[in-house]
């Protein structure tokens, strides 16, 4: 594309989300479609989008029942949205959020949609369960038979080991380690230490508490079944109470295991939703705009053998958005790095700060640097507030476009790693 | 909402029979307001040969309605305007009423019966203010003698007040109409010319904005919904804790929702914000967001003192001065056909608790009576912009909140009215839309129940 | 590996057998505790056995690459099948060859102690095969005796007793060890204890359920009874069923073996994978071309296998 062809400004308007619940508590009963749905009927009520036609909504979830392959529709369809809303469903697991929301940050840029909702939703209490493999192959069969006889001799091979249902596996499938097993490899090779962890587990939690007690979130969520703020959070929380806890993954590692249930996400439902618009559409409707989606990468490593560690993708694809933008990080306000584990942020923040990682893998001729501490997840983060996988986006985008409105031109930086080796960096800018 | 199976069962045909001849209560089916409905079903009898009288027989004759001076005896009325805004000494007062009196007989469901009258208040002479407070004494005891859903209220004229004022009309319309079906034994002065009448009557609220705090339930969903029906744009306000119901409230009603304590030192700008953001203008402030803490004084503890205090008194008064202090809140600008010119309303809700005092509710008490207070000073405040300030006071009113008053009781404070039935939520969101509409710009500094005359605190 | 052996004697023809036939022989010696009497037993049947083969149908390629959740084999970007569902057509031929009168050893409680294996050329389903197995190196091993069984695939057109020779498209040496018999004498013991094994970083964790031994069965119609079932592996003296190992050499390897082929690979079985078990994997670069697998038990810190793959 030639340089000088004119694109507009994707500006992020809003967000709402739901509050996050622990897994089998708050919202264990409902579905995705529930969370997702009231995730946008909060967004509509707030920005009295009643009616309104949006160029397209774009969700999605990681562990999503087959019934809702259209699940970002449907979830439209239960909303006041015109039903003439189209939407898509986005899967890019713990990304989905931010690609969601950075491809409709594209679409508006190049005059393709006006406005644009992006978002995800996860519900692990509400996963939908597998039959075994022989099992759904004997009901495929009887469900071909032509036949009464043929179909009972199909039933007939239902033996009761077929019955256990299968939990979706959080494990990385060509691995099989989950992805706590595989980040205690990554904080081991990184020498993360237990202390290190400890002490960003608790910051998320005492910046979350306090950016709820300052009102911070009063436009950002909406109240879902009863539960008014993330449950998972523990402002009481302090650093002897979690260094109580036992390590919960890398436990081959020894005395050397550091990551606890304290300092990694716990399994988590909820939904998140950000609206973005156009500078004309923002100004037709009346709607704030408080900050330009300036730019995303998406970013892979090589985890399989072990080359790079699972949750190691954003250190790449920072390196590339960074020069593609000619900015350092010097040049962000604040920094928003999703905390899969308190060692993924901390793994990534080493990996910049490493010459050597800097050079050899990023190609990079000095490292990119250090990041201010009290930049870093200022309102909280996933430790915190709880991690539903394809929410996640969602929460950090209008988290952080917050934070920066009002202080036009400042920059902030999004990192979001994800399950199979993949990660999202991205640019806002505040106005 | 609290089910009222009572009214329904005696609006039954065997339960008409039965309730008659056991002497028990019963309670109308009331004619409530819809915009499709007649201002008033049937023929409106103007009684009085004032040039106010003429005035409003004219007002009355312009919305179409079957105005008469005299009617047969055995013709059916649907409603009585006497007025009596002439007299002079109580002896004036015979001929009106006694003539009203003939009339009453002849009255259907839901009827009206409007008084109007000069503001005692306006002459220092003896025996015209003894006259005119005769009216007020004869309206609340006829308002207790009107029968199948039947209202009495009165109209009350600033001393040199044009009857033609748009405030006259707008009162009369309401008193008139299915808005103020939970409304009996009640004065609405009008004391200025402010104020315009609209260009639909179905849409009093076009293009104006309003706040109504509390608004995810009860009370303050049916404003949200009633202002919205009347052409308002709503923004919906409540604690973020209320949030969900919130959203669905505004959902319905096409606003914009604003979680927001309100007793936070900046909720007031916030709403300010809020509204410049996303309408450029404010006109209208519903304050509902009230709480209850129950407690009979000896036992009040201070949070509950304290707390029902900040949320129900001081946010208003700390939310009113930055509204007042904001040249955004503010249209003095002409808005109706006849170029009469509107200001920013305020409605805040009291209860009849804060007329009357309540057990266990001395913190409650003090909080509505302040609302009261700060009301009636406040209205000085708005002259200069041509905006008004009054409150509603309810009832007994049908809510989640008195569906958990134990059964014995609920039944008891629901009869205890001029109606024999509790009021609907929208009853006083009916009466806060008339508030809050142009046409009542010459009322202000007044409290209005929504009560149905109940008996206590009168 | 030597290339294809041109001085043995002409191989004998057989049909590929059936494994079922070949395991109920094998039991049934066992259960008469025979030895495999005719012939000298301290010396090997010279004749390789020639089995053709069909060609390893599409069925069980796609029952293959259902097992170990590999990539589907569209016959365009994947094609070249893996090197271990080739041993799994060959291997009753091995077995055939094992279970002859004039072999010295007895099947039943055979060990595979480990397996080498050169993928000269690429072999595509439903491709007619030629397989040709020979016992060599009978030799002494601290708990019994030792042999290898070597295998060799040619294509269906080419004549595998020509003089010269003709390079395989694959080929095996598979160690096996009888244990308690010693045909061969007893070795020096010196080689009794290793270094400690120190774990590797681990790059996968293999969560193996008690089926795991059956479902692989059910691909290569290996039923050795030690696999399927806890009371049939009890009979076999082993706590409980065990997975095969050539399942942990088709893990190794899936999605690691070139499309072009021209690699070989290793595998040396240790403590037996008993189910059910979760081991855990590593596979570490060593240079370009060679990665080192290493699987074992996390908890007790055993290793199950060491493997090698180069390209």
């Amino acid at each position: 594309m030639p340089a000088e062809t004119p694109v507009r400004n994707a500006v992020i308007i809003g967000g709402n989300r739901i509050p996050f619940a622990r897994a089998h508590g708050k919202y264990a009963k409902a579905s995705n479609q529930d969370m997702l749905t009231s995730a946008l009927n909060g967004l509509v009520a707030r920005y009295g989008l009643q009616g309104e036609r949006i160029g397209t909504v774009a969700a999605g979830a990681v562990l999503k029942h087959s019934k809702n392959f259209n699940l970002s529709r449907e979830s439209v369809l239960g909303t006041p949205l015109d039903p003439a809303t189209p939407a898509f469903d986005v899967q890019m697991a713990c990304a989905t959020g931010m690609e969601a929301i950075g491809s409709l940050a594209n679409k508006v840029k190049l005059g393709q949609i006006e406005s644009g909702i992006g978002g995800g939703v996860d519900s692990i209490s509400d996963a939908p369960l597998v039959v075994t493999d022989e099992l759904r192959a004997i009901l495929m069969e009887a469900n071909r038979a032509r036949s009464v006889g043929q179909r009972l001799k199909a039933l007939a091979k239902i033996r009761p080991g077929h019955l256990a249902p299968q939990a979706p596996g959080v494990n990385e499938p060509r691995t099989g380690l989950s992805m706590g097993e595989h980040m205690a490899i990554t904080a081991h090779q990184w020498g993360i230490t237990r202390q290190e962890q400890d002490e960003l587990a608790l910051a998320s939690h005492k910046n979350l508490a306090k950016a709820y007690d300052e009102g911070f979130f009063d436009d950002l969520v909406t109240p879902f079944k009863g539960l008014t703020r993330d449950n998972n959070m523990r402002a009481d929380s302090s650093l002897e109470k979690l260094g109580k806890l036992s390590p919960v993954f890398g436990k081959d590692l020894g005395d050397q295991a550091t990551m606890t249930a304290a300092n990694s996400t716990p399994l988590t439902d909820g939904a998140a939703t950000v609206l973005l618009g156009s500078e004309e559409w923002a100004d037709a409707h009346d709607l704030p705009k408080l900050a330009n989606f300036v730019d995303y990468e998406e970013g892979a490593v090589d985890f399989v053998d072990g080359a790079e560690g699972l949750l190691m993708a954003p250190a790449y694809a920072a390196a590339r958005m960074l020069t593609r933008n000619g900015l350092t990080f010097e040049d962000f306000e604040y920094f928003e790095i999703h905390e899969a584990f308190a060692s993924t942020v901390l793994a990534q923040m080493k990996a910049w700060e490493s010459e050597e990682f800097c050079r050899e893998k990023l190609g990079l001729d000095a490292p990119l640097g250090s990041i201010d501490r009290t930049k870093l997840n200022v309102a909280g983060s996933s430790l915190a507030a709880g991690h539903p996988f394809a929410a996640t986006g969602g929460r950090i985008v209008a988290t952080l476009a917050k934070q920066l409105h009002g202080k036009p031109g400042k920059l902030g930086f999004i990192s979001v790693c994800a399950a199979g080796g993949l990660g999202i960096t991205a640019i806002i800018e505040g106005r | 909402m609290a089910k009222d199976t009572y009214t329904e069962f005696a609006n039954t045909p065997l339960g008409k029979r039965l309730t008659k001849s056991l002497g028990l209560p019963q309670p109308a089916k009331l004619r409530r307001y819809s915009p499709q409905a007649p201002l008033i079903p049937g023929t409106v009898v103007v009684l009085g040969d004032s040039a106010a009288s003429e005035a409003i027989a004219q007002q009355l004759l312009s919305w179409d309605v079957d105005v008469r001076r005299h009617v047969g005896a055995k013709e059916k009325i649907a409603a009585v305007v006497a007025v009596f805004d002439t007299v002079a000494t109580p002896g004036d007062l015979s001929q009106v009423t006694l003539e009203l009196g003939g009339l009453l007989k002849q009255l259907g469901s839901s009827s009206r019966v409007i008084t109007v009258y000069r503001d005692p208040a306006g002459t220092e002479d003896p025996a015209a203010r003894a006259a005119r407070k005769g009216v007020e004494g004869l309206t609340r005891s006829l308002a207790h003698e009107m029968r199948a859903g039947g209202t009495a209220n009165g109209i009350i004229l600033e001393e040199n007040l044009d009857a033609a004022a748009p405030g006259v009309a707008g009162a009369l319309r309401f008193l008139l109409s299915g808005r103020s079906a939970f409304v009996s034994g009640q004065f609405i002065t009008v004391s200025s010319v402010n104020g315009s009448l609209p260009a639909d009557w179905s849409r009093p609220l076009e293009g104006q904005v309003a706040v109504v705090t509390g608004a995810a339930r009860g009370i303050g969903a049916s404003i949200a919904r009633i202002l919205h029906r009347d052409g308002a744009q709503v923004i919906p306000v409540d604690i973020p804790a209320a949030g969900e119901q919130l959203a669905q409230v505004t959902n319905e009603v096409s606003g914009t929702a604003l979680q927001l304590d309100i007793t936070a030192a900046d909720a007031g700008q916030r709403i300010l914000d809020h509204a410049e953001q996303h309408y450029g203008r404010l006109d209208i402030v519903v304050h509902n967001a009230g709480i209850t803490r129950d407690k009979l004084l000896a036992n009040m503890d201070p949070a509950r003192w304290e707390s029902v205090i900040a949320v129900n008194i001081e946010s208003q008064l700390r939310m009113n001065k930055i509204f007042l202090a904001s040249e955004f809140f503010s249209r003095s600008e002409p808005t109706g056909p006849d170029g009469g010119s509107s200001g920013p309303r305020i409605v805040s809700l009291a209860s009849t608790s804060g007329i009357a005092g309540n057990r266990g509710q001395t913190n409650y008490a003090a909080s509505k009576s302040g609302v009261i207070g700060m009301v009636s000073a406040t209205s000085a405040q708005l002259q200069a912009r041509h905006g008004t300030i009054n409150a509603v006071a309810p009832g007994f009113i049908e809510t989640e909140m008195t569906a958990k008053i134990p059964f014995a009781t609920r039944e008891v404070a629901r009869r205890l009215n001029s109606l024999n039935q509790g009021g609907r939520p929208e009853d006083v969101a009916e009466t806060i839309a008339f508030l809050a509409s142009p046409a009542a710009g010459g009322t202000s500094g007044l409290t209005l129940r929504v009560c149905g005359q109940n008996l206590v605190g009168a | 590996m030597t290339p294809a052996a041109t001085s043995f004697e002409e191989p004998r023809r057989i049909r590929t057998p059936k494994l079922s036939r070949l395991y109920l022989g094998a039991a049934l010696d066992a259960a008469r505790n025979t030895i495999s009497s005719s012939g000298n037993l301290r010396v090997l049947p010279q004749a390789p056995v020639l089995a053709s083969h069909p060609g390893i149908t599409l069925e069980q390629v796609e029952q293959y690459r259902a097992l170990f959740g590999g990539e589907v084999f569209d016959g365009v970007h994947r094609r070249s099948l893996p090197s271990v569902l080739v041993h799994i057509a060959a291997f009753p031929v091995q077995m055939a060859l094992m279970s002859q009168d004039d072999f010295p050893l007895q099947l039943m409680g055979m060990v595979h102690l480990s397996n080498q294996v050169e993928h000269h050329q690429p072999i595509g389903a439903e491709e007619a095969l030629q397989i040709l197995a020979r016992a060599e190196n009978l030799r002494a091993h601290r708990r019994g005796t030792q042999v290898d069984i070597v295998v060799e695939i040619f294509s269906a057109d080419v004549d595998v007793t020509a003089d010269g020779g003709t390079q395989p498209l694959w080929s095996s040496v598979s160690t096996y060890l009888n244990r308690g018999t010693y045909l061969a004498g007893k070795p020096d013991r010196n080689d009794e204890q290793g270094p400690a094994f120190v774990p590797p970083t681990k790059t996968a964790s293999w969560k193996l359920g008690t089926d795991a031994g059956r479902a692989y069965a059910a691909v290569s119609g290996d039923y050795n009874p030690i696999h399927v079932s806890s009371l049939g592996a009890k009979a076999l003296g082993m706590p409980s069923a065990i997975v095969h190992g050539m399942y942990s050499a088709g893990r190794m390897l899936e999605g690691r073996e070139p499309e072009q082929a021209g690699h070989r690979w290793s595998i040396h079985f240790e403590a037996p994978v008993t189910l059910p078990a979760t081991v855990a994997f590593a596979a570490e670069e060593v240079d370009d071309h060679t990665i080192r697998f290493t699987g074992w038990n996390p908890r007790k810190v055993r290793r199950h296998f060491t493997g090698e793959l180069i390209i």
